[in-house]
């Protein structure tokens, strides 16, 4: 089992939670839900972000803006959908229901 | 200095220096294929280079104006490697990998399993034998071939690319590329490749195994298909073999030939001397041995590049006007050669002879002394019959050396004995050909009772065509004795008994009926008495 593996797996799992989560805060491009990520150590390489809010998007939980920038590529501003709405407050309820879960579980194991 | 191009990422230009070009559109280009079974890659695509210009931007602050492999290295170093967009989930994609079948195989050399360069393991995996083989034969066609093989190896290392992206190491194995591949081979960390090959097939053929019986006959299909995939391939790399030494044969032996003038035959008389048609042939000499290589070249050529083409599939076939001009080249070449041959057979060529006599003072009950001179300036073994070469005579001036020299007696019913020496030359015109002997240098000396012949004679060396050579006939009356030395074995044309001369002037001869009798000899039976002496008067 690889231990890098592992991590990027479990990383993976809750990274969508995290975006969803930034942008319920208020619209952002990339650059800013990348920085956000970044200081929380979330991600590594900022490739991995990209076909995520893609398929984000797709699903209709997200939806964007065009918005000119001063000297260089005009902008994606990417903003949460009702549906993401909705969507993010389930995925708190389960976040908040596993961590419960994985508390009591490690505790008992490790102690 | 370096050349730079101007690209245009997310409507932003940009001068990229070429180097940094070639990583910048390799990046990319994995990607598109690390998320070809994404449904919007073109849309992931064009956030990832809209990310990427503002990157550029960012480092394009203050006076620099060109973007460099540095600044491209240190992008790729923020986005990540391909492997890194992946997200997707893993059963959706392998299973759609399945269905996409087997990619191409390709021939590229595996740096990971390499003793040398790799090339051998990159064969394995092409022809999907185990490395340990192609390594077997590499060694055992290198002692064969006396080293020259090892040349051969030094240029596919150099012809024959290296696997270095994720895609070229799974051409490599003609495993499709696709993500769920890319993915494993990722995971893997390239660790234990071997183990890897051996497991997906296992894995693959247990699976179709279970499916159903009848799948045992596909496999078995598969099975035979592979084993004559593999048999052609060694087919191609035998062809391949022969007729690059085949090849390299011509050529050197065209250089050899050539190295004096062009195809100066001089080397090469021996050769033309057995092949009438090229002597006697109005098409020049030199026209005939040329459209003798181009006809024996231009198909060894095609052999060598269709075994090229059946063993890597990546080589690309010739071009048509470079088949055609080959193929018009070799049509003229042999028709050169039919031409040469049919008009050889219809042109002969005429002795024509310049004729020396002289009297000798023999009388009857004397002894002929005759004894062969040669010359070992010019060669080591002056008393061979035949042999013909190319020296420097004294002025340093080439010449044809030639010791075909015959020698002849016969009895005479005149008191008078004489000697008669032929120079002869064959040419298509006699007049020409008297000429030409006239030319041939031939030295003997008369002294009383005592013939010196030399055992050679001189040529110029534009007679390299030419049959030639010298007869000499002596007639001696009724009852005269001849006593010869050893050297003049070589050249008698009408002994009759076989003999062996062994100690100078220790046998006499006489002529009956045209040949040469010996009064005195030991016939041939009691040789082996005489041998040691024999071998000891060689020494001597």
């Amino acid at each position: 089992m690889n231990i890098e593996n592992t991590k990027a797996q479990m990383r993976k799992g809750i990274l969508e939670y995290c975006i969803l989560s930034i942008l319920k805060q208020s619209d952002a491009y990339v650059a800013e839900i990348l920085e956000e990520l970044k200081t929380a150590k979330l991600i590594v390489v900022e490739g991995t972000i990209y076909p995520l809010l893609t398929r984000l998007k797709n699903a209709g939980l997200l939806e964007y803006r065009w918005e000119e920038s001063t000297g260089g590529p005009p902008r994606k501003y990417y903003k949460l959908t009702e549906d993401g709405v909705k969507f993010l407050s389930e995925l708190s309820n389960s976040w908040e229901d596993l961590q419960i879960s994985v508390k009591t579980i490690t505790n008992q194991k490790t102690k | 200095m370096n050349k730079t191009l101007d690209i245009n990422i997310a409507n932003q230009i940009f001068h990229i220096d070429e180097q940094a070009f070639k990583i910048l559109k390799k990046y990319l280009d994995d990607i598109k294929t690390y998320l070809s079974k994404e449904e919007s890659r073109d849309e992931i695509i064009q956030d990832i280079e809209a990310r990427i210009a503002e990157l550029f931007i960012e480092r394009m602050i203050s006076d620099k104006q060109v973007i460099n492999d540095n600044d491209v290295n240190e992008v790729i170093k923020v986005m990540g490697q391909p492997e890194d967009y992946n997200l997707s989930d893993e059963d959706d994609n392998s299973n759609s990998s399945r269905t996409s079948g087997n990619a191409e195989k390709k021939l590229y050399r595996d740096r990971e399993m390499a003793y040398i360069s790799g090339l051998s393991a990159g064969m394995a995996h092409y022809l999907n034998v185990e490395v340990i083989w192609i390594r077997l034969i590499w060694i055992l066609f290198t002692v064969f071939s006396t080293g020259w093989l090892i040349l051969a190896y030094i240029i596919l290392w150099i012809l024959v690319p290296e696997a270095k992206t994720t895609a070229e190491k799974l051409a490599m194995k003609g495993e499709p590329v696709n993500l769920s591949n890319i993915e494993k081979k990722i995971k893997e960390g390239y660790d234990n490749v071997s183990e890897k090959i051996k497991g997906v097939d296992v894995e693959k053929h247990s699976k179709n195994a279970q499916s159903s019986i009848s799948s045992f006959f596909s496999q078995l299909e598969k099975f035979l298909l592979s084993l004559g995939k593999v048999i052609l391939k060694i087919i191609g790399f035998l062809l391949l073999l022969v007729s690059g030494i085949g090849l390299l044969g011509l050529i050197f032996s065209a250089l050899g030939v050539g190295g004096v003038g062009l195809f100066a035959a001089a080397d090469f008389n021996d050769f033309i001397r057995t092949d009438a048609f090229i002597m006697s042939s109005i098409v020049p000499t030199w026209l005939i041995i040329t459209a003798a290589f181009v006809s024996a070249m231009v198909p060894m050529l095609f052999i060598f590049i269709f075994s090229l083409k059946m063993l890597f599939s990546n080589v690309k076939r010739p071009n048509l006007t470079f088949s055609i001009s080959m193929v018009s080249i070799w049509v003229l070449a042999v028709a050169t050669l039919i031409f040469s041959a049919i008009n050889a057979e219809s042109r002969n060529r005429i002795r024509g002879e310049y004729v020396i006599t002289d009297t000798l003072n023999i009388q009857e009950n004397d002894t002929l002394f005759v004894k062969m001179k040669g010359d070992l300036n010019y060669t080591n073994t002056p008393f061979r019959h035949n042999s013909s070469i190319t020296v420097f005579d004294e002025n340093n001036k080439k010449m044809l050396y030639d010791s075909d020299i015959d020698v002849k007696f016969h009895s005479t019913t005149d008191d008078q004995a004489y000697i008669r020496i032929s120079k002869f030359t064959y040419d298509f015109n006699e007049n020409e050909a008297r000429d030409q002997s006239k030319k041939m240098i031939y030295n003997y000396e008369i002294e009383e009772n005592k013939i010196t012949l030399n055992a050679f004679m001189l040529a110029p060396i534009d007679l390299r065509y030419n049959s030639r050579g010298i007869d000499i006939d002596i007639y001696l009356p009724e009852g005269v004795s001849i006593a010869m030395n050893e050297n003049v074995d070589d050249f008698l044309k009408n002994r009759f008994e076989n003999y062996k001369i062994e100690d100078p002037f220790d046998k006499i001869f006489l002529i009956e009926d045209n040949m040469l009798k010996c009064k005195n000899c030991i016939l041939e039976d009691q040789d082996s008495i005489n041998s040691q002496k024999s071998g000891k008067q060689k020494q001597l």
